[in-house]
């Protein structure tokens, strides 16, 4: 049997290596623009928030408020990131999705702190109405999709 | 890794974290490279070609990865791989082969048609050296892309990009 020069073994290993293993930063800054895309989407449509480019009949917060307020909060904060996720599932690359499941925890935490980080830029006195469950709602929905997202991918 | 079946192999390379999946894709490699190379080898004749068509055929497998099934033996799944990426090769090869008979029987209008092209009334192949007038030929006569012609010079992209450009700014300078 011919052998393959080991040059060439070498090249293709490296190859797969780095492509298994994405450059976090690089990684972790998409995921980020995602979030800024989408939090504009979001914000736009949102009622509570006061920007509300767009008027729609639609009113997922009444439909929340409609349970509890703290519900309501929890909802929101988990609606606003996992649409981020929910993006992030479909635009990143099989092998970036398999890097960013395997730093749940801090993808979870670097889409919830730049939620709030987005809230007090735009709209502090927005941000001081929100409770500890919004954020806990954040954090919880970014963590839950991101782990059930890329399950369904078959990523364990 | 080296107690594994290829297929779980594949399975842990599928689904596990990227240091498993690398552990078990270097086994997979480790288990069959040797043979697939010595198919391409085999059937291209040709050692660049073969060494060239390998590296594609793994890394097919790694982007179809989440494609395979583990009810297929893993190596029957990386030789169809390796069989469709030797056909491309040779339809590619095909096309490029017609083309430069074709025009190495009417070498006139070879020229005609660059000069035409791009470079104006003065322009002489010959005074190229044989690389520089077969990539202005490749590029604009018979109109590959930069990706094509990266394969068959064996070149980056990027490299045989700035290699033209140089040729053709070199041209219009008339320093060629």
């Amino acid at each position: 049997m011919n052998q393959v020069p080991n040059q060439l073994n070498q090249k293709i290993l490296s190859d797969i290596k780095s492509r298994l293993h994405p450059d976090l930063k690089i990684l972790f800054l998409k995921l980020f623009a995602i979030h800024v895309t989408t939090a504009v989407a979001t914000l736009s449509v949102c009622p509570q928030f006061g920007v509300a480019i767009f008027r729609t009949n639609l009113n997922l917060m009444d439909v929340f408020m409609k349970i509890s307020p703290q519900f309501c909060d929890l909802a929101c904060g988990a609606f606003f990131t996992m649409v981020s996720v929910l993006s992030a599932l479909l635009i990143l690359s099989r092998d970036e999705l398999r890097a960013l499941r395997h730093q749940q925890l801090l993808a979870a935490l670097t889409l919830t702190l730049s939620s709030i980080g987005f809230l007090i830029m735009l709209n502090p006195q927005m941000f001081v109405q929100f409770t500890f469950l919004w954020v806990v709602g954040c954090l919880a929905g970014s963590f839950l999709s991101l782990g059930l997202g890329t399950r369904v991918l078959k990523f364990s | 890794m080296k107690n594994y079946s290829a297929e779980d192999l594949m399975v842990i390379y599928q689904q596990k974290s990227p240091e498993l999946a690398f552990l078990a894709f270097e086994e997979l490699y480790r288990r069959f490279s040797a043979k697939v190379f010595s198919f391409l080898l085999k059937k291209c004749k040709n050692q660049a070609d073969a060494e060239d068509l390998l590296q594609k055929v793994f890394i097919k497998v790694h982007e179809s990865k989440h494609l395979y099934q583990d009810k297929y033996k893993f190596e029957q799944w990386v030789f169809v791989i390796a069989r469709t990426s030797l056909l491309d090769h040779f339809r590619a090869n095909k096309r490029y082969v017609a083309r430069v008979e074709k025009l190495a029987q009417r070498p006139d209008e070879a020229e005609t048609v660059v000069s035409a092209a791009d470079y104006g009334p003065d322009l002489d192949l010959k005074r190229l050296d044989e690389d520089q007038r077969e990539m202005l030929e490749m590029k604009y006569i018979d109109q590959l892309s930069y990706q094509e012609m990266a394969r068959l010079f064996n070149k980056s992209e990027g490299s045989l990009r700035k290699m033209v450009s140089r040729l053709v700014i070199n041209f219009r300078k008339g320093e060629v």
